[in-house]
Parts: C-alpha cells; structure tokens; sequence
C-alpha cells in the first residue's frame, strides 16, 4: 500500500469542511459580520465635527447602524470604488474641504489627493472607541504641506506635547496668528513685544515653523543672489534681535569679507568692480582706462606688474624697455614727476604716441 | 544506504531522549529552549515595533501581518514537514527525531508570532482562529506529555492505542484550524488588504 502523510486524514478534512460549512451557514444566516474586527462606533452625528450637515447622513445617525451591512464602506476591491469615496459620499464637509483645498481636510491633504481616511479614523473599535487616532509622527509630516511644519514645535516650553487646541483653539479649520503671539509672549513678552513694533503682528510671512525664518530679501536694498543667497540669516545679522539690529547688517562687501581679501587691501575695497556674489572667481574685470595689450602680445601682464603698491599708483618702469634711464634719455626736459606719469602724454600706452611731441 | 537507521523510527529515536540520563534528559528539552529563545527574540522584535509606534502594531500593518505571514508559514511547517519527512526511510534529509523537534519549535513559535500578530483583539472568525490556534497548541503539547511520559515498556499497546487516540483528536482540530485561517484571509484580503 502506497504510504501518505500522517496529516491527511479523513476526519481532518471533514472537520475543514465542517469549518468552511459552518462560515458559510452563519454567513449566509447573519451576514457578513463574522469577519467584522469589532463593531462599529456609535457617537450620532449630533456629535460629529466636521460632516458638513446637522441630521443624519447616509440615512444613518451613527457608524454602528451600518454594523452587519459591510458593503456600506468596503466596497468590492474590483468595484473601482475606494473605501474614501464611501466615507465622503456621507462626510460632505470633509468632501468639500478636500474639494476646495482647504480647511483641517484639504490643508493636510496638500496636493489635491484624496488621502486614505483611514490611518487618521480608525473603526471596529467598538462603540465608544475613538474615530480619530493620529499617529503623530505620521501627522507633524503631513502639517508641512498646510505650510506650516511643526518642526520647531516638538515641545511646549515647559518640555510637554502639544495638542491640537494648544494652537487651534477655536477649531481645526483655520489658525489665528494672534495664537503665537499670545504663546511666546508668555516665553519671552520683552523680546515679543519688540519683534512685533519691528516686524508687526503677522508671523507667517516669515515663519514656517521649521526653524529657519523665510523673508523676501528682495524687499531690501541688499539682494541676497549668487552666493549670497543660501547664506544663514546669521553670517550678516548676528545676534539681529530687532528691525534695527537687522538694518545695522554691513552692506559694504569689507563688512564681512575683510578676511577674504587675497589682495590684502591692496585694490581697494571696492570689490564689486571686478567681482559679483556670483562668486570670487567670476572676475568680470573691465581695463577700459589704459589697453593691458598696448604695445606687445607677447605678455600676459598681471595687475601687480603695473600696480605694485596697489591700484592707487601704476607705473611703466620694471616692464618692457622702460628703465629711468632710457626714458630720461629721451625725454630731455622734463621734470621727474611728469616722467613717472607715463599716460598723461601716451594715452593708449604705443610706441610713438606722444601729445606733446616727445616722441616714443 | 543508511540501513543502520532505516528501521529506526523518530519514536524510537526520541524514546531514547525519554530514558533515563543526563544528556538525554537535555536533548528532550532543547527544543523548548530553542523555542523559548525564538518567542523571546520574537518579543523583543514586537515590543521594539510597539514603543517606536506608540501602541501595539495593528495586525493590519507591516509589522502586524508580518508576524501573522511568519506564525502561518510556521504552523504550516509544522503541520506538514514533519508527517512528510516520516514517509522517508533514508536519512539524508535529517533525523525523524530531529523533525519532531523542529515541529515542536514551530508549533510554538508559530502560534506565539499570531498571537502577536492579533494585537489584542479577538473577535469575530480572527477570534475564533487565534482560539483553535490555542486549542491545537495545548493538543499539541497534550501529545508530547504522552510521548515522553508514558511508559514505553511494558504497556507499549496501551502508549500506542493512547497515541492513536490523541492523534485522531489534533489532526481534525489542526484542519479545523488551518480551514478557518484560510476564511480569515480570504475576509482580510477582501475587506482590508485590497481596499484602497
């Protein structure tokens, strides 16, 4: 006789079709509540915030009356249908804020998603259980796309966690900004009083609770391009408490760049006739006073070459066939300081140039 | 050929661990070892999930219908490998002895990781599934008692016939089992798993 596995046996698989009998039987008695996880919540609609409508809706007053009819939000998984579009067909205020993009619904929801409801409302949790379990880490990361995150508010000042109503006292649906203001008032009144006679009273253009301050820059004098512009607020207005400590930031590029001179103050301090907050290699440098090519192509001259002592004074000698001597040679006459004054007489610095007939 | 074992059957192999001796008195409770230290890393794991989430892992979740895949794939090992195994006469795939052992870890492991994976809760058809899952635990472990604690001579008729009785009361209860798991996963699926 042909051996078989010790598991296949004739009363075990008459007790498996027993089972499967017996779940169709009560399934089909009862209805699908057999593989309900736990039954449904019964608060009424009287109670429900945000569902747009005062009576029943759905033609139910509360989740619990729908216990047993299960279709009523798990549509067929082959139906198109999601278990959302159920939610919404009776939450029409939650629908319409998705609709809109805004309110408590369609902020959180950012780009015009439809987001699962589920993760935030969970159910069969019996008829006292809560509707709304937020798991807050899940939360903090979805509050950013209402563009304010809560990165800086981890903690109240006293080390506790925030609740909802700590900065949405008066519903979910909107923020007043008079709320920060009351808050860090109480942390600090000096500094807020201050921020606010130099800022005024709106705190969201320039805060969006990551931690970094957003300001138009270009509102100022001073836009922060190139370089300039992913420097911290910090590198120019350290320590900046108020609009006045903001306006005493340098403007000058010395203010912050003394130590980045590589010319060592030797050309002056004004930095942006050759350079640009693109970056200090981006020389954008313009000798249109005296040709650098005059004479011979035969040499790349650098600025010290004309410019040893610095862009203040230049002078001809050490270069070329100019010494003292050969040039005193030929031009008999003249006094000492007109000779050191090459230019006055050979403007665009050629052999032969001469206004007033000196010759080369 | 292993002709030096082919008679030997994993009854006989693991009676040897039920008689009297020190080592053997250890080999018959390794199993319980392993399987203490698989439910103790399995724990660690969950309770790990739990504190990071703040609340126990729904069984819906990735952690949640992890432990209850892993505990299934487990129950199914245990309820198949070790019958398996005893239709096979050569040893190259193991002792039967062994293979008793391995079903004794699974068996218990794999329940512990579905009880995980429940989460606390206990109604309906899942309910009733984690309950025969326990039911067939204690058959499970009502078996064992039998097999290392009765005496094997002189009444061997008598330990067969207890063992032929047990067996016909946790086979059936094991497909019971097994039938009403594969209800719940159908419903999951249905109603959770693919609902978007």
């Amino acid at each position: 006789m042909k051996k078989r596995p010790g598991f296949l046996s004739a009363t075990g698989i008459v007790a498996a079709v027993v089972v499967f009998l017996g779940a169709g039987a009560v399934t089909h008695l009862a209805g699908p509540e057999l593989f309900s996880p736990g039954g449904l919540n019964a608060q009424t609609s009287a109670g429900a915030p945000d569902t747009g409508r005062a009576g029943p809706a759905g033609g139910v007053a509360s989740h619990a009356e729908l216990d047993g009819d299960c279709g009523a939000c798990h549509p067929a998984p082959w139906s198109g249908r999601t278990m959302a579009d159920g939610c919404l067909d009776c939450h029409t205020g939650v629908a319409a804020e998705l609709e809109a993009g805004d309110g408590l619904h369609g902020g959180l929801a950012g780009d015009g998603q439809t987001p699962a409801c589920g993760p935030c409302h969970p159910e069969h949790n019996g008829p006292h259980g809560a509707l709304t379990e937020i798991d807050e880490r899940a939360f903090r990361d979805a509050h950013a796309a209402t563009g304010f995150s809560l990165q800086s508010h981890a903690e109240t000042e006293s080390g506790g966690s925030f609740a909802c109503a700590d900065c949405h006292p008066a519903g979910y649906q909107g923020f007043d900004e008079a709320v920060c203001a009351d808050c860090h008032a109480g942390i600090d009144a000096d500094f807020m009083r201050e921020h606010e006679d130099a800022f005024g009273k709106e705190c969201l253009p320039c805060h969006d609770g990551s931690g970094a301050v957003t300001v138009d820059h270009d509102r100022f004098a001073f836009k922060l391009t190139g370089e300039h512009a992913g420097v911290a607020c910090d590198a120019c207005h350290e320590g900046a408490r108020s609009l006045r400590d903001y306006r005493q930031a340098p403007r000058g590029c010395y203010g912050c760049h003394a130590d980045d001179d590589e010319h060592d103050g030797a050309y002056g301090r004004g930095c942006g006739d050759c350079h640009s907050a693109r970056g200090w290699d981006d020389v954008t440098f313009d000798h249109a006073v005296f040709p650098l090519d005059h004479g011979s192509e035969e040499r790349e001259p650098t600025c010290e070459t004309c410019h040893p002592g610095g862009t203040a004074t230049y002078t001809c000698y050490g270069c070329h066939e100019h010494t003292t001597g050969n040039v005193r040679g030929r031009h008999e006459g003249r006094s000492l300081a007109e000779l050191k004054d090459c230019v006055r007489c050979h403007e665009g610095g050629e052999s032969g140039e001469g206004s007033e007939g000196g010759g080369d | 050929m292993s002709s030096a074992r082919t008679g030997v059957t994993g009854q006989a192999e693991a009676g040897r661990g039920a008689g009297a001796g020190g080592a053997a008195a250890r080999a018959r409770g390794r199993e319980l070892l392993w399987a203490l230290a698989a439910i103790v890393a399995a724990t660690a794991l969950y309770a790990a999930a739990a504190s990071q989430a703040g609340r126990l892992p729904a069984a819906s979740g990735l952690v949640g219908h992890g432990f209850g895949i892993a505990g299934s794939v487990l129950m199914l090992m245990t309820a198949t490998l070790y019958s398996l195994r005893k239709l096979r006469s050569d040893a190259r795939w193991g002792s039967t002895a062994a293979w008793l052992r391995f079903h004794m870890v699974t068996g218990l492991v794999g329940p512990y990781l579905v009880l995980l994976h429940t989460a606390g809760r206990f109604s309906g058809l899942a309910g009733l599934t984690m309950l025969l899952t326990v039911v067939v635990v204690a058959s499970g472990l009502t078996g064992r008692y039998f097999y290392t604690r009765v005496p094997r001579a002189p009444e061997a008729a008598a330990r067969r016939r207890a063992l032929a009785t047990w067996h016909l009361v946790h086979l059936p209860l094991t497909w019971a089992l097994f039938a009403a798991a594969i209800i719940h996963v159908i419903a999951a699926l249905y109603y959770a798993t693919l609902q978007r």
